[in-house]
């Protein structure tokens, strides 16, 4: 912007643009601007900016702020809740720290560690009262060695009653297990039978020599398969079972 | 917070307080200094939204102009019996609200109205609060938004606040020179550098012909948000 010697001042030109100005300085401006291209562009251009600030315009906010009063003792009690409980959670968490530390403060808790315990001891060592607590403890009944003298008697015959326990279990057990071998043998030989009478009924259809051949070597084979202990797996006796061989007439 | 048997605190609707007899700033705070502490609740119904308006504008971030307007009527209310009457209430609202933006801005150095993406959602979601405005008048406020935070953030702080009280709370420049304690020079100088500074930036952003569009150039004198409205 070039300014002459008789261009309107910036003191003015500003005036001018917001109306604070008298008529004759009004006037004054007025005939400059029709003239003078630069200011007259000065104050199209400032206000556009003016214009153009129009349109900034601040969030549409809830504000409602008031006064309140309180009476009595307990106002201050009341305000400063109010307080706290309208503060940004910042500050509720410091009053929660405040009280932590005036607690540790008054109690003056020491906390010591071992393997298997903790000591916390609160107030003054002279004065102060303390627990100990015990990591995991076994029940008092196994540990004999921190059982009092009173208590040997009975944890020996809790000892007794677990091994009698013990022993009742395996009995139990064992007769399971007994009968179950019976039953499987009792299921064998059943089988074993219904097998014979199976061929037998076929014997009869074939040649009654060397049908009794066969069933010869199928009682043979039967004993040897009920003589428990003797030599022969299961699938040798099979091998020897299909070793019988009936021709059809 | 508290002061001196009274508590601070944000309230509900305070339109009750339009149904009452409309007084003058200088009688309710008269009788707020008396004791009155509805007669204050009605100067700040009355105020609340401008001094918001003027932090909003000078801090450029929503949440700490509300602190700092509630900071001022605080402040004010502690104060109400030392306010002697010599300037207008308003005025002396003002000087506060403007030393609290001040202490805001000085404190750990902190930079005004720079509008960032969260700002500018927020502002969004205001702007398309009018349901009359179509899409593209709503964009080319955001931009124009943004634009300005930006242009006004090129500002010194003393040129900022003199651009907001002058344009958008229609201050005298007398009033405004008595409220910064300068001369009334000083306040022109400032005002003309500010809005040739904020006249760069625009024009470097290309929005110099929106503005003819967005908004008409205000006639010689024109005010907007004018103290009177509120008399």
């Amino acid at each position: 912007m070039t300014e002459t010697r008789d261009c309107i001042e910036k003191d003015d030109l500003v005036a001018y643009l917001y109306g604070e100005v008298d008529l004759r300085v009004r006037q004054r401006v007025d005939a400059h601007l029709r003239g003078c291209v630069s200011c007259a562009e000065d104050v199209r251009s400032l206000e556009a900016v003016r214009g153009a600030l129009g349109e900034w315009v601040p969030p549409d906010t809830h504000l409602g702020f008031s006064v309140s009063e309180t009476v009595g003792i307990g106002g201050g009690v009341k305000n400063l809740l109010n307080h706290v409980l309208h503060s940004p959670s910042w500050g509720v968490a410091a009053v929660v720290a405040l009280c932590f530390v005036a607690a540790l403060a008054v109690t003056r808790p020491e906390i010591y560690f071992g393997s298997d315990w903790m000591l916390v001891r609160f107030g003054t060592p002279q004065s102060g009262s303390s627990y100990s607590v015990e990591a995991d403890p076994l029940p008092p009944q196994f540990d004999l060695e921190s059982t009092p003298v009173d208590g040997v008697t009975e944890a020996r015959e809790w000892v007794q009653r677990v091994h009698e326990l013990i022993e009742e279990s395996e009995e139990r057990q064992a007769r399971a297990l007994s009968d179950r071998v019976q039953e499987v043998e009792q299921r064998l030989e059943e089988h074993g039978q219904a097998v014979l009478s199976g061929m037998e009924r076929r014997f009869r259809e074939v040649d009654p020599e060397e049908a009794a051949l066969a069933r010869q070597q199928l009682l043979d084979y039967r004993r040897s398969w009920l003589r428990l202990g003797d030599a022969g797996s299961i699938q040798e006796r099979s091998g020897d079972l299909n070793r019988v061989s009936v021709r059809g007439r | 917070m508290t002061s001196s048997g009274y508590t601070w605190r944000i309230m509900g609707e305070t339109s009750s307080v339009s149904v009452r007899m409309k007084r003058t700033d200088e009688e309710l705070v008269a009788l707020a200094t008396a004791g009155d502490p509805e007669s204050f609740n009605q100067l700040v119904g009355r105020w609340e939204h401008r001094i918001f308006a003027l932090a909003y504008r000078v801090i450029g971030r929503e949440d700490d102009a509300k602190d700092v307007c509630q900071e001022t009527f605080l402040r004010a209310f502690r104060g109400i019996k030392k306010f002697e009457g010599k300037a207008k209430f308003s005025s002396w609202l003002y000087r506060i609200a403007l030393n609290l933006c001040r202490d805001w801005l000085r404190r750990d150095r902190r930079s005004a109205v720079i509008v960032s993406l969260e700002n500018e959602e927020q502002a969004d979601a205001c702007l398309f609060d009018d349901k009359s405005e179509n899409a593209e008048r709503h964009v080319v406020r955001r931009d124009m938004q943004r634009v300005l935070g930006q242009a006004m953030s090129l500002l010194t702080e003393d040129q900022r606040a003199t651009i907001v009280l002058k344009e958008f709370h229609g201050l005298t420049f007398q009033a405004i020179a008595d409220l910064q304690g300068c001369p009334l020079s000083t306040v022109k100088t400032r005002l003309y550098q500010g809005l040739s500074i904020m006249r760069r930036k625009l024009e470097k952003e290309g929005v110099t012909n929106p503005l003819l569009v967005v908004g008409q150039p205000k006639a010689a004198g024109a005010k907007s948000e004018t103290m009177n409205k509120s008399q």
